[in-house]
């Protein structure tokens, strides 16, 4: 799951949502929130939903094992390319986010090319290096890696999404390339069993791919301007590289956890899966999407607008105390965002927490999941809020902090997990409950103390390091 | 370790001028003492080459540079040996005049042997912060406050130089002599403070008084007066600036052992800037008598020819000098009028200087030289004339009395004190020229025809011209005098000495 993409990208696209949002009609707003699930959650949502509707179509015409091996591909290549995006995603967004700034979109198109380029042959290399442990057949192999690096070329387009205008484009993209991606597996499937289900994903998901890119390509077209100035990006903000790869690491470990120990289960090759704990957690994060969406996006516009006006009166050469009423309006906006996104997340967790039990009745799944579902949404509330906090400190470019609350996240997490892992089934799930609850109590701490101190960083972390033309003789 | 160290801002050796020369004259004189400089400019680059020698008994050059800033940009903290009262209370006997905390201040902060802190941190602490917004607020209301981020780096800026002259290491000498207030006299102070050194103070110009021209007429500096709003007092950070160079200046007063300067109208600027009357001395600047007095042997026909030498700008008043000669047109004698100079460093102002030459009827009377051996022109001058609206001591007038000129000259500047005499033996001598109020040039003119149309008077101020600068005004003299202060101390040195065991 991509939260940190709603980070930097998603001020841009929140500003233009925001028409829709401001406005009165209620068709308008139901666009609104569309466009900005889609784009904010898109790929998720659409790898969830598919797999739940492949699976079921499926169980019918192949083998519980062949389901399984066909469950495992796709939350692998889910897992290792937000892993292996997650080294990207920071300093990447913040160049884009720079260069939007200075509203200089001319390098976009080559950058990209070349990410994409770079992504895929890498991907390849990595993916093909996996799958050769496994004795798939040929075409199974191939498949397999390409839906890999397609998977991660998604997450790298999602990221140029922010300095892109055709988001209505994307998120109908996006649809019809779900819908496109479940037909062409179910029929490939029918067709040909777990080989077919296997090719006919990752035939649709290039597909989405693909509109993605040529989308992006032909918004960037007639900028041809290469620059390498990206790379610097890389050197200037190392530990924006260790956040995101944190954050995902951080997200997977407990999976990885309940997969290898002995409550997981092998499936080939080297997949193992933990049926009951991976399920439960993806449904559990299905409750925190509205929030995600809806509220990151009105929270980013209204935050964001707050700390761009701070920010301009500061240049526009005003006096401390309209400086600090400025800093008073950041506060008062983050204060409502929290308030309502607090209202808002405790409603639907409460409600989806107590009747658990009745939902996985309805989804026809085990009752045992229900301790770990319960952990899950749990822990995935908490998670809405700590992302918030290391948003609003990543904004305040608290790098260290939010380094730090990450870090907390991905040991707890790691640690409890792999405790619990050992431990009794119920407490399945509590690795991850636990761990977010104290990452975001670190992040509610650090978030306070940054807000508090705006004025200071504002001022004293500006580096003066010109040679001034003064003339003292 | 050297015999003397001189302290340097923007002159000797890199940048030409009157410090710079007196400063060269002086070490090329006294090659029996060792030299170190301390040199302090604005920026490393576009220092370019030596403008001078540097003879052999300087030992070291050691340069700092006080705009190449450095701050990283990342937020410190003092901790806990950083005491804000101490700061809050420094400045608060700053206000009324007094500098005594400021050596606790150095010795806690900023002495590299005893100091607990990093200043330079403290340009981007928390602890700055606090004490930043606090003053700023007790010090502004909400109407009248300023740009806070202008505030901020009026804040940097006026303290950076500061600290980096602060921690930076002086050589190591028996006697420092700072060659100006400013910087180059916080340096003096600091070696007052941690050798316990005598430290001599040399103004030639009186740097609070030239900063403060220099700062209200700059663009560079932030200026809060955008609005329509009438305000009686200055902008405010240029107060600052302004009130941060008085700072250095009374501190290097205070703390000097003896201060001198060129002239007795410099000397009442620095008491008014704060300075004790008592540690004042006057050393003026002299010629080189022997070079300048020689005979020149081209003919000089009958033609008053009347003499102005210096460059052709606007602080000059060249369009005084120019009227003047209207008065003076017509009379008894025929006049030539020689403008000597170069013409090119304002050109719009000597093209209208040319063009009043043309309107008055001049053209035939006034002629623009350009740059010329000046030894060549006194010779064959009745009289110069000076018609600045601000001098210090003008050595054109000494180089004219060593040809035995008369000299009339505006009341700027120590010329009167050229003109009339200093001492009162000086005094007795007589007047060797001139003196007139700037901007009439009725009484220049005036003035002018006078000495133009009495012969005798003219000669007899050229003699007197002559014998005042060869017993008061020779290089060797001047030279002299700054030898014979270092010697006082000298005679101190195992003073010094013992006092620092």
């Amino acid at each position: 799951m991509s939260f940190l993409q709603i980070v930097f990208g998603m001020a841009g696209i929140g500003f233009r949502l925001k028409g829709y949002f401001s406005s009165v009609s209620i068709a308008d707003r139901l666009k609104g929130s569309l466009y900005s699930v889609v784009i904010s959650c898109g790929p998720w949502l659409m790898t969830i939903l598919t797999i739940a509707f492949i699976s079921f179509f499926a169980s019918n015409h192949i083998s519980e094992h062949e389901l399984l091996v066909f469950k495992s591909i796709i939350s692998y290549s889910f897992a290792a390319s937000l892993i292996f995006f997650g080294f990207m995603e920071m300093p990447l967004t913040r160049y884009l986010a720079d260069k939007l700034y200075i509203d200089d979109r001319s390098s976009f198109k080559q950058v990209y090319l070349l990410i994409v380029l770079c992504t895929l042959i890498f991907g390849t290399v990595c993916g093909g290096f996996f799958y050769s442990f496994f004795s798939f057949p040929f075409w199974m192999s191939l498949a397999c890696v390409v839906l890999f690096t397609t998977i991660v070329s998604i997450w790298l387009s999602m990221i140029f999404l922010g300095a892109s205008k055709s988001y209505k484009l994307i998120s109908y993209g996006f649809i019809f390339g779900s819908v496109f991606t479940f037909f062409s597996s179910w029929l490939c499937g029918l067709k040909f069993g777990l080989i077919g289900y296997t090719i006919g994903y990752a035939v649709g998901q290039m597909t989405v791919a693909v509109i993605l890119f040529s989308s992006l390509y032909v918004e960037f077209a007639g900028r041809e301007h290469l620059s390498f100035e990206f790379l610097s990006y890389f050197k200037k903000h190392r530990t924006l590289i260790y956040i995101g790869a944190l954050y995902y690491c951080g997200i997977w470990v407990d999976k990885f956890i309940f997969w290898m120990t002995p409550s997981g289960r092998f499936v080939e090759g080297l997949f193992y899966t933990n049926l009951y704990y991976d399920t439960a957690m993806f449904l559990a994060y299905l409750s925190i999407i509205p929030s995600l969406a809806i509220f990151f996006v009105h929270v980013e516009t209204n935050f964001y607008m707050q700390y761009a006006y701070f920010f301009r009166s500061v240049e526009n050469k005003e006096n401390l105390p309209l400086l600090n009423k400025n800093i008073e309006g950041i506060h008062e906006s983050l204060r409502a965002s929290l308030h309502s996104l607090f209202k808002f997340q405790t409603f639907i967790s409460v409600i989806l927490w107590y009747f658990a039990h009745e939902i996985m009745v309805a989804l026809e799944l085990p009752t045992l999941m229900v301790p770990i579902f319960r952990y899950g949404i749990l822990g995935a509330y908490l998670q809405a809020f700590f992302i918030f906090c290391n948003i609003v400190l990543l904004y305040f470019l608290a790098e260290k902090e939010v380094l730090r609350n990450y870090a907390i996240f991905f040991f707890t997490n790691m640690i409890i997990s792999f405790i619990s892992a050992f431990g009794d089934f119920k407490y399945f799930g509590s690795g991850y409950t636990l761990s977010c609850f104290f990452t975001l109590i670190a992040s509610y701490i650090s978030l306070n103390k940054r807000l508090s101190m705006i004025g200071v960083h504002t001022f004293m972390e500006q580096p003066v390091a010109q040679k001034s033309t003064i003339n003292i003789a | 370790m050297s015999d003397v160290c001189l302290i340097l801002e923007g002159t000797y050796p890199y940048v030409t001028g009157g410090v710079s020369s007196c400063v060269y004259q002086m070490i090329k004189a006294s090659p029996h003492l060792s030299y170190s400089i301390f040199f302090i400019g604005a920026t490393q680059e576009g220092l370019g080459e030596y403008k001078y020698p540097i003879p052999s008994n300087v030992r070291m050059i050691k340069k700092i540079f006080l705009f190449d800033y450095f701050i990283e940009g990342k937020l410190k903290k003092m901790g806990s040996k950083f005491d804000p009262t101490l700061i809050m209370k420094f400045h608060q006997e700053m206000k009324s005049g007094n500098t005594k905390r400021f050596k606790e201040i150095f010795t806690k902060y900023f002495d590299t042997d005893s100091r607990d802190v990093n200043p330079f941190d403290f340009l981007q602490s928390e602890e700055a912060w606090t004490l930043l917004e606090k003053m700023y607020s007790s010090r502004f209301s909400p109407v009248d406050a300023p740009s806070f981020i202008d505030y901020f780096y009026t804040w940097r800026f006026t303290h950076y130089p500061i600290f980096k002259v602060l921690t930076s290491e002086l050589p190591k000498a028996d006697i420092y002599h700072a060659l100006c207030t400013g910087y180059a006299g916080l340096a003096g102070v600091m070696a007052r403070y941690k050798f316990e050194r005598p430290f001599i103070l040399t103004e030639h110009g009186i740097y609070s008084h030239e900063r403060r021209i220099e700062i209200l007429q700059s663009q560079w500096l932030l200026n809060t007066d955008t609005d329509v709003v009438a305000r009686k007092e200055l902008p405010i950070f240029k107060d600052w600036w302004i009130k941060v160079f008085e700072f250095l200046s009374l501190l290097a007063y205070e703390e000097a052992d003896v201060i001198t300067t060129l002239y007795g109208g410099n000397r009442e600027k620095q008491i008014a800037y704060g300075a004790k009357s008592e540690k004042i001395r006057i050393i003026p600047n002299g010629v080189d008598y022997p070079h300048f007095s020689k005979p020149f042997d081209k003919a000089k026909d009958d033609v008053f020819t009347i003499g102005f030498v210096g460059r052709v700008v606007p602080i000059k008043d060249v369009k005084t000098f120019i009227k003047s000669i209207a008065f003076v047109k017509g009379r008894s004698k025929k006049i030539r009028v020689l403008i000597v100079g170069p013409t090119e460093e304002d050109e719009p102002y000597f093209h209208d200087c040319e063009q009043l030459v043309e309107l008055l009827g001049l053209t035939d009377t006034i002629e623009f030289t350009g740059k010329r051996n000046t030894q060549e022109v006194y010779p064959i001058i009745d009289v110069l004339v000076l018609s600045s609206i601000s001098e210090g001591q003008p050595l054109v007038i000494l180089e004219a009395y060593c040809q035995g000129v008369p000299v009339i000259s505006t009341d700027v500047g120590s010329c009167r004190e050229l003109i009339f005499g200093m001492s009162s033996d000086d005094k007795a001598l007589g007047p060797s020229g001139d003196v007139v109020p700037f901007g009439r040039a009725d009484y220049l003119g005036q003035s002018i025809v006078r000495l133009m149309e009495n012969d005798k008077l003219r000669q007899q101020m050229g003699a007197t011209a002559k014998r005042r600068v060869e017993t008061y005004y020779q290089e060797k003299t001047s030279v002299g005098n700054y030898l014979n202060l270092y010697n006082e101390f000298f005679a101190d040195r195992f003073w010094y000495g013992r006092n620092r065991v």
